[in-house]
C-alpha cells in the first residue's frame, strides 16, 4: 500500500506537467482569441479584429501574448508559494523537532527501569501515530543522529530501541521507492544502523538503477558502502561476482568506508584479476594501502599488460620494491609509464640497494627528462649523493642549473 | 518587385525572431530540467568527504593581479580559507603600476625562491618567485613578471604551477570555501575525460564581507547592478545550465573555471591576441579533443554560487566590459569559424556554434537593422500598426516571462535573496531592463563590432574600477 502510495505521488507531479503541457498546445488550436473576452486580451481583439482580414498567424501570436502573460503570473505566485511552502515546512519541522528531542531525551534519561519503560512505551505509540511521512524521516532521522553522535548507554538505549520499532515496511517501501531521496534516505537508515537483512534488497536496487543512469551517480556510491559495511560483503567479492563497475568517485568512496576488520578479508587477487578494470583498479590501491607485498606478481602482470591501470600499479610495485631485482624492474619499466608513476619511482630508488645503479640512472633522468623528472631526480640525489648535485650545479644546461637551485632552495 | 522585397525583409525577421525564441524557449526547459535534476542529487552530497579522498586531483589557483593594491591582502586571504586537501595560490603580479608586489611581499612575510619551472607556454618573462615564511602561508606562491594581459600572466601561472588542475581566477573574486570540493567532483564520477568545469558566478555589490567570506547578501542597491543581476540569473542559472545538459557549453566565465593543465598545455594556453580569452580557451580545447585526442569528453557546470564578483557599477565602465566582451566574441567566432556547421565538431560544430554566431553575434547587429528598417517603413508610410503592435507586446510579454522564470528558477534553487522587496525590485527592474538596459547593451556591443573592425585598438580591455569589500562595509 505504502509502495503505492509514493508511485501515485511520482506519477502526479509528472502528469500535472503533461496536462499542462497539452492544454498549452491544444488551446493554440482550438482558442478563437477574437472571442476571449476579457481582460487586456479582450482590449486587444478590440483593437486588432475590427480588421478581419488579418493574417491568420496574428491570432496565434494573440494567443502566444495570453500563454506568455498567464505563465508569468503562475510562475510569480510558484514563487511566492515556493517561500511559503518553504517557511510552512520550516515551522513544521521545529514543532516536530522539538517534540521529538524532548520524547527521546526524557526515554534516555529516565532513572528508573520502569520510568524507561513507560518513556519507551510512549515513543514507540508517537512512532504509531505518526500518519505524515515526513514526520516518520524526521523521527528516524533524529534518532540516527543521536545514535551517531552518542555512545555507550545512550547509544546502546537507541539501538535496541530502533531494534524493536517495526520499520520493515517503511523502509522496504522505501527501497523500492522510485523517488531518489526515499532510497538513499532507506540506505541510510541500514548503514548507519547497521542494520542486517536488507542485503538483497540493496543488490535488487543496485541492479535496477543500473538501468537508470540518471540516478547511478548518486544512489551506487551510498548502495555499495552501505552493503561493505556488513561482514558477508565486507571482502568486496561481491563485486567481482556481479561485475559491478565502479567509477574512481566510487573507488574512493568504498576506500574510505571500508571497516578497518575488512583488510584481511578482502579477496584482493579477485579484484585485482577483474576483467572490469575499475574494480581491478581498487584490488591494487587497497593492496597498495594494506601493504600487501604478497600480490607483487599480481602488481608486475599488471603493468605489462593493463594500459588503464598501469600507474596504479607501478605505484602499488614501488611501495613494496625492496630487493634489487624490483629495482631494476622499476627502471627498465621507467619510460613506459606515467609521470606521476615516474616521480614515484624516482623517489623509491632512495631504498635500492645498489646506489651505483641508482645514483647513474638518477643522473641520467636528470640530463635528460623533463622539468618536474629532473627535480623529482634531482630531490632524491640530495639525500643519495651530494657529491653528483654539485657538479650538476656547474653544467652548462641552465635548466639543470635551475633544477638545482629550486631543490637546494631552502624556502622551497 | 518592391513588395515583393519588403515581403522577404518581413519573412528574415519573423524566421530570425521565432528561432530565437524557440532557442529561448529550449533553454527554459532544458534548464529547469537539469537544475532540479542537479539539486536531486546534490543535497545529500557531504562535500568534506572528498577531503579525505585517496585520489583527488591536485589544485592550482591561478589569479592575475593587476594594480590591485587596495584589495589585494583581503582577497589572498580570502583563498586562503579555501578547504581543500592538495592546492596551491599562485598569485601573478602582471607587472602592477601600484605597489600590489610590495603590500604582498610585506604582509605576508615572502622571500625570493628559485623554483624552476617549465615554460611550456609563451609569456612575458618572469622576474621573480616568491614564497612565505610563515608555515601558515605555505600555499602562497607569488609571480612578478613584466606586464602582458590577463592571458598572458594565466599562462605564466600555469608554467609555475605543479599540480593536475588548475582554477582560473579573478583575483578579486570571493569563492564559497567548498567551490573547489564541488568543481573537482565531475572529474571524479564522469564516465567521460572532463576537460573543464565551470560554476556560476554571483554579483558581490552590497553583499557584506567579513575576512574573505560573504556573510550577508544583499541584493545590489546600484542601478546598473541591478539589470546586471537578473543578466547573470538568466546567464548562469538558465543558459548556462542548458548547455551544460547538451554538453555544448562555449564558455566558462574567466573568473572563475577549473580546467585539466595537461590539456590546457597540449592545446595551447590562453590566446595572448584575444579579450575573450575565456570563451576563446574553451572553444579551443573541444575543438582540440575532437581534431587530435577523439574522445568522448565534457565540459561540467556547476548551478552552486561558488563565486561572487564585484559587476560595473558606472555606465562608463559597463560599457567598456560589454564593448571588450562583443570584441571577444568576434574574434573567436572568426578564429574558429571552420567549426561552424561542421558536423566533424559534432554538437559544438552544428548548434552551438552557430548559435552563438546568430544568437550572440549577430543578434544585436540585426536588431539595429531592425530598428533602421521600422524607421524607414514608417517615412515610407508602409507600417503595419497592428502587426507592429501585436509583435512588439509579444516580445514585451516574452521578455517578462523569461526573466521571471529565472527568478523563479534562482528562487528554486538556492535563494540567496530572501528578501520580499528584493524580489519586487528584480520584478520592477525586468520592465525597465527592456527600455533601459537592452537599448543600452545592444549600443555597447555595436560599439564593440565597431571596434573589432575599423579600429586598431582590437585589444584594449578598459578599466575596471574596484571599490573592495571590506573598505565599502567597514563602515556598517
Amino acid at each position: 500500500m505504502k509502495t503505492i502510495s509514493i508511485f501515485i505521488r511520482f506519477l502526479f507531479q509528472r502528469s500535472l506537467a503533461f496536462i499542462g503541457l497539452v492544454v498549452i498546445v491544444v488551446g493554440g488550436y482550438v482558442c478563437k482569441v477574437n472571442h476571449i473576452s476579457f481582460g487586456l486580451l479582450n482590449f486587444i481583439c478590440r483593437i486588432f479584429h475590427k480588421n478581419e482580414k488579418n493574417a491568420y498567424w496574428l491570432y496565434q501570436i494573440e494567443y502566444l501574448i495570453f500563454v506568455f502573460i498567464v505563465t508569468s503570473i503562475v510562475t510569480i505566485i510558484l514563487i511566492s508559494f515556493y517561500k511559503d511552502h518553504k517557511n510552512m515546512r520550516r515551522k513544521i519541522r521545529k514543532k516536530y523537532i522539538g517534540l521529538f528531542v524532548k520524547s527521546f531525551f526524557s526515554y534516555l534519561y529516565a532513572e528508573t527501569t520502569l520510568m524507561q519503560m513507560k518513556k519507551k512505551e510512549f515513543l514507540y505509540k508517537l512512532w504509531k501515530g505518526l500518519r505524515n511521512e515526513y514526520a516518520k524521516r524526521l523521527y528516524i532521522n533524529l534518532l540516527r543522529q543521536i545514535y551517531l553522535e552518542t555512545e555507550g548507554k545512550f547509544h546502546d538505549r537507541i539501538g535496541q530501541f530502533v531494534n524493536e520499532l517495526e520499520y520493515n515496511s517503511f523502509i522496504k517501501a522505501y527501497f523500492s521507492s522510485p523517488f531518489l531521496r526515499n532510497n538513499l534516505f532507506a540506505l541510510k537508515i541500514v548503514r548507519d544502523f547497521k542494520i542486517q537483512g536488507y542485503e538483497k534488497n540493496i543488490i535488487n536496487l543496485i541492479r535496477r538503477i543500473n538501468l537508470v543512469p540518471a540516478k547511478v551517480k548518486l544512489i551506487k556510491p551510498a548502495a555499495l558502502t552501505t552493503l561493505i559495511q556488513t561482514e558477508k560483503y565486507s571482502d568486496l567479492l561481491f563485486l567481482v561476482e556481479n561485475q559491478i563497475e565502479i567509477s574512481a568517485w566510487e573507488i574512493n568512496v568504498i576506500i574510505k568506508s571500508l571497516p578497518a576488520s575488512s583488510k584481511e578479508k578482502i579477496q584482493y587477487r579477485a579484484l585485482i584479476a577483474s576483467n572490469l578494470a575499475s574494480l581491478s583498479t581498487l584490488g591494487i590501491i587497497l593492496a597498495n594501502l594494506n601493504g600487501k607485498k604478497e600480490f607483487k606478481k599480481d602488481l608486475k602482470q599488471k603493468i605489462f599488460y593493463d594500459d588503464y591501470n598501469n600507474e596504479e600499479a607501478v605505484l602499488a610495485f614501488a611501495s613494496f620494491a625492496d630487493d634489487l631485482s624490483d629495482f631494476e624492474f622499476l627502471i627498465r619499466i621507467f619510460k613506459e609509464t606515467t609521470e606521476i608513476a615516474q616521480v614515484r619511482i624516482l623517489k623509491v630508488l632512495l631504498k635500492c640497494p645498489n646506489k651505483v645503479l641508482a645514483t647513474d640512472f638518477l643522473e641520467r633522468v636528470v640530463k635528460n627528462d623533463s622539468y618536474s623528472l629532473k627535480i623529482a631526480a634531482i630531490q632524491s640525489l640530495l639525500q643519495l649523493d651530494m657529491l653528483i648535485i654539485l657538479k650538476l650545479k656547474k653544467s652548462d644546461n641552465m635548466v639543470i642549473r635551475q633544477a638545482c637551485n629550486h631543490v637546494l632552495d631552502f624556502n622551497m | 518587385m518592391y513588395a515583393k522585397f519588403i515581403d522577404l525583409i518581413n519573412s528574415f525577421f519573423l524566421i530570425y525572431a521565432c528561432a530565437l525564441f524557440a532557442g529561448y524557449i529550449g533553454i527554459a526547459i532544458l534548464s529547469f530540467f537539469e537544475m532540479k535534476k542537479y539539486i536531486n542529487r546534490n543535497r545529500y552530497i557531504d562535500y568534506d568527504v572528498l577531503k579525505s579522498f585517496y585520489k583527488l586531483p591536485s589544485v592550482s589557483i591561478i589569479a592575475p593581479a593587476y594594480n590591485e593594491g587596495k584589495t589585494i591582502v583581503e582577497n589572498i586571504n580570502c583563498l586562503l580559507n579555501i578547504r581543500y586537501q592538495n592546492f596551491e595560490i599562485i598569485i601573478v603580479n602582471d607587472g602592477s603600476k601600484d605597489n600590489t608586489l610590495e603590500i604582498i611581499i610585506e604582509h605576508f612575510e615572502l622571500i625570493k625562491v628559485q623554483q624552476a619551472c617549465d615554460m611550456v607556454l609563451d609569456c612575458m618573462p618572469i622576474k621573480t618567485i616568491h614564497k612565505s615564511r610563515n608555515s601558515a602561508y605555505n600555499h602562497l606562491v607569488i609571480v612578478d613578471k613584466e606586464n602582458g594581459g590577463k592571458a598572458d600572466a594565466l599562462n605564466a601561472g600555469i608554467n609555475v604551477s605543479q599540480k593536475e588542475l588548475f582554477l582560473a581566477l579573478d583575483v578579486d573574486c570571493i569563492i564559497e570555501p567548498d567551490a573547489i570540493l564541488r568543481m573537482a567532483k565531475p572529474f571524479l564520477d564522469s564516465d567521460e575525460v572532463v576537460i573543464a568545469s565551470g560554476g556560476v558566478v554571483r554579483i558581490a555589490n552590497s553583499c557584506e564581507v567579513k575576512n574573505g567570506e560573504i556573510v550577508k547578501i544583499h541584493y545590489p542597491s546600484n542601478f546598473w547592478a541591478k539589470f546586471q543581476i537578473l543578466e547573470y540569473f538568466r546567464a548562469f542559472t538558465m543558459g548556462r545550465m542548458a548547455w551544460s545538459k547538451l554538453n555544448g557549453l562555449l564558455i566558462i566565465s574567466g573568473a572563475f573555471g577549473l580546467f585539466d593543465k595537461k590539456l590546457v598545455i597540449k592545446a595551447g594556453g590562453y590566446d595572448k591576441s584575444s579579450v575573450g580569452e575565456d570563451l576563446e580557451l574553451v572553444v579551443r580545447l573541444r575543438r582540440y579533443m575532437h581534431e587530435v585526442e577523439k574522445v568522448k569528453y565534457k565540459v561540467a557546470f556547476i548551478p552552486d554560487p561558488l563565486c561572487w564578483t564585484e559587476v560595473p557599477e558606472s555606465y562608463k565602465v559597463l560599457s567598456q566590459q560589454r564593448n571588450r566582451w562583443a570584441r571577444g566574441g568576434i574574434d573567436t567566432v572568426l578564429k574558429h569559424r571552420k567549426m561552424f556547421l561542421n558536423p566533424k565538431y559534432g554538437l559544438i560544430g552544428m548548434i552551438s556554434f552557430p548559435y552563438w554566431f546568430l544568437f550572440e553575434w549577430l543578434a544585436p547587429i540585426i536588431e539595429f537593422v531592425g530598428i533602421v528598417y521600422f524607421v524607414l517603413i514608417t517615412i515610407l508610410g508602409k507600417l503595419d500598426v497592428t502587426v507592429f503592435v501585436l509583435l512588439t507586446i509579444f516580445v514585451l510579454f516574452f521578455s517578462v516571462m523569461y526573466s521571471v522564470f529565472a527568478i523563479f528558477l534562482e528562487t528554486y534553487s538556492y535563494d540567496k535573496y530572501h528578501n520580499a522587496r528584493n524580489r519586487i525590485q528584480a520584478f520592477i527592474f525586468i520592465f525597465l531592463e527592456m527600455v533601459i538596459y537592452q537599448p543600452l547593451n545592444m549600443y555597447f556591443s555595436l560599439s564593440g563590432n565597431y571596434d573589432y573592425f575599423f579600429k586598431k585598438n582590437k585589444r584594449g580591455w578598459g578599466e575596471m574600477t574596484r571599490k573592495g569589500f571590506t573598505k565599502k562595509y567597514s563602515s556598517k
